[in-house]
């Protein structure tokens, strides 16, 4: 019991959480890819505008729950535009 | 009683259909994306556990004509019994409101209609099918549908992978950065839960005492086991590795559905999100009667209530009203809200912990002449199953650590 709880611990140990700046800039670039990428989907005519309009929205909400900032108001600034495009 | 031919096409084209599923598909995305090809080997592992313990539980079935649960109960007792089925339930649970909230997100891909508006039409088909149904129906009808999931490995190689890192994912952990080492292998612990779901042993071995499989059935069996797994873990590499491709150069890491909607367009383009929608909508639907079903199996034989779904409901009341209670109850968080892909990696990780419980009774009863009389296990048989055994206490240790660190 007591080498699980050792393998436990370390293996939690191991996978430190990275800084919280770290993971908002990861988190805003990651939905700018998405909304790239649907955008993108939507111009060649290979998605309707409702999934577009559910990644916009999934991004808004994402965006503002994890991330603060310049970046993260870019970002959901594109959103915005995206949804607004696929009204 | 059907021919070995059919029984095992039948077989195949369920797994096929009923190895996907929102767990499956979820955590498939999310390793494709966030770890290339690095998590592959988990679905080898997994199904490589599952193959052995599907085919024990229908030897079990076809030689003892006892489903797990039934055996459980006769060899241990109802004080031993109880307590797992029960950890089992509450697992269930949460697999099954994950698996309804795949349907309706499935549907919400299709319609554009919030997946909260589905919920409880979605309870009522899955219900009434039920009710009415027979296992044969059901089954057949959700596993010729899924076999549209054959749409993601024709994405993945459409998508060009590279076929040599692929290999060697799918044979050894690629160890990522420290900082994302916590992820890594709590989303290895959540694909294995989504592999070796405990339901699956229940609902195959009811369903071969059903349909009165024998003795002679044996090898019928294990086709099926080897061959409708095989498949089913094939079409789930190709969820990852589709995803790999897309989402992963471009740094996407899956935080919602609605992001992995987009992962055929690339590859199949205007048919890629009515493909994907249906193919999630189906998959779920198959198995959250798969779910719901095999908890009012294992209540059932554990009480000892009369059960069977090819019966009438009037003639095994208690059976009928367990599957209706969890249905309706189980979508109980997707109405207040509670993300379903958070639903489903917290229930994949719970599962995982259940699993010890769950397999540990396997070493025994297929080991005990009484049950299956000349057809014990081998020693390769029992060496996989002490292995999955070891790996599921572990995984059952480290899963709330890793669900802090890793979890999201």
């Amino acid at each position: 019991m007591r080498t699980a709880i050792a393998l436990a611990l370390l293996l939690a140990a191991c996978g430190t959480k990275p800084p919280k700046a770290e993971l908002e800039k990861k988190t805003v670039d990651s939905w700018e890819a998405t909304l790239a990428l649907a955008r993108d989907a939507y111009r060649r005519g290979d998605v309707p505008k409702h999934i577009v309009r559910n990644v916009a929205e999934a991004a808004t909400e994402e965006i503002s729950k994890e991330a603060k900032g310049h970046e993260a108001a870019r970002a959901l600034a594109a959103a915005h535009d995206l949804e607004e495009q696929a009204r | 009683m059907k021919s070995s031919l059919l029984q095992i096409a039948l077989g195949i084209i369920t797994s096929i259909g009923g190895f996907l599923e929102v767990g499956s598909i979820a955590t498939a995305a999310q390793a494709g994306a966030s770890f290339r090809y690095g998590l592959i080997w988990a679905i080898v592992l997994g199904t490589l556990c599952l193959v052995f313990l599907i085919e024990m539980s229908g030897r079990l079935a076809a030689v003892s004509e006892h489903t797990i649960a039934d055996a459980v109960r006769e060899r241990f007792g109802f004080d031993f019994a109880i307590w797992p089925r029960l950890a089992e339930l509450l697992v269930n649970y949460l697999v099954l409101g994950a698996e309804i909230g795949g349907v309706c997100l499935g549907l919400k891909v299709l319609t554009g209609i919030d997946a909260r508006w589905w919920a409880v039409p979605v309870a009522l088909i899955l219900w009434f099918a039920l009710w009415v149904g027979t296992l044969d129906i059901i089954e057949n009808a959700t596993s010729i549908l899924g076999l549209l999931t054959i749409a993601f490995v024709v994405a993945a190689v459409k998508m060009h992978p590279d076929w040599i890192p692929l290999a060697r994912g799918a044979v050894a952990p690629v160890f990522p950065p420290r900082s994302e080492s916590g992820q890594y292998w709590f989303t290895a612990v959540s694909i294995l839960g989504a592999t070796i779901s405990p339901y699956m042993f229940y609902f195959y071995s009811s369903g071969a005492v059903e349909d009165g499989w024998k003795e002679k059935d044996l090898p019928a069996n294990r086709v099926t086991a080897i061959l409708g797994m095989s498949f089913g873990a094939l079409m789930s590499i190709g969820v990852l590795v589709v995803s790999a491709q897309v989402f992963n150069p471009r740094g996407i890491d899956i935080k919602r559905y609605e992001q992995i909607a987009l992962v055929l367009t690339p590859a199949l383009h205007q048919w890629g999100w009515p493909i994907f929608g249906i193919s999630l909508a189906v998959c779920c639907f198959g198995a959250a009667v798969e779910i719901s079903l095999a908890s009012a199996y294992s209540m059932a034989q554990t009480f000892g209530w009369n059960w069977g779904e090819d019966e009438k409901p009037a003639s095994r009341a208690r059976f009928s009203l367990t599957y209706t209670i969890l249905i309706f109850l189980s979508i109980i968080p997707l109405l207040l809200g509670v993300d379903p892909l958070k639903q489903t990696i917290v229930s994949m990780a719970l599962t995982a912990i259940v699993l010890p419980l769950a397999i540990l009774p396997f070493l025994l009863l297929l080991n005990d002449e009484k049950f299956v009389g000349t057809h014990r296990n081998g020693p390769i048989g029992n060496a996989v199953v002490t292995f999955t055994i070891f790996m599921a206490a572990i995984i059952a240790i480290v899963a709330v650590p890793l669900e802090i660190v890793g979890g999201g």
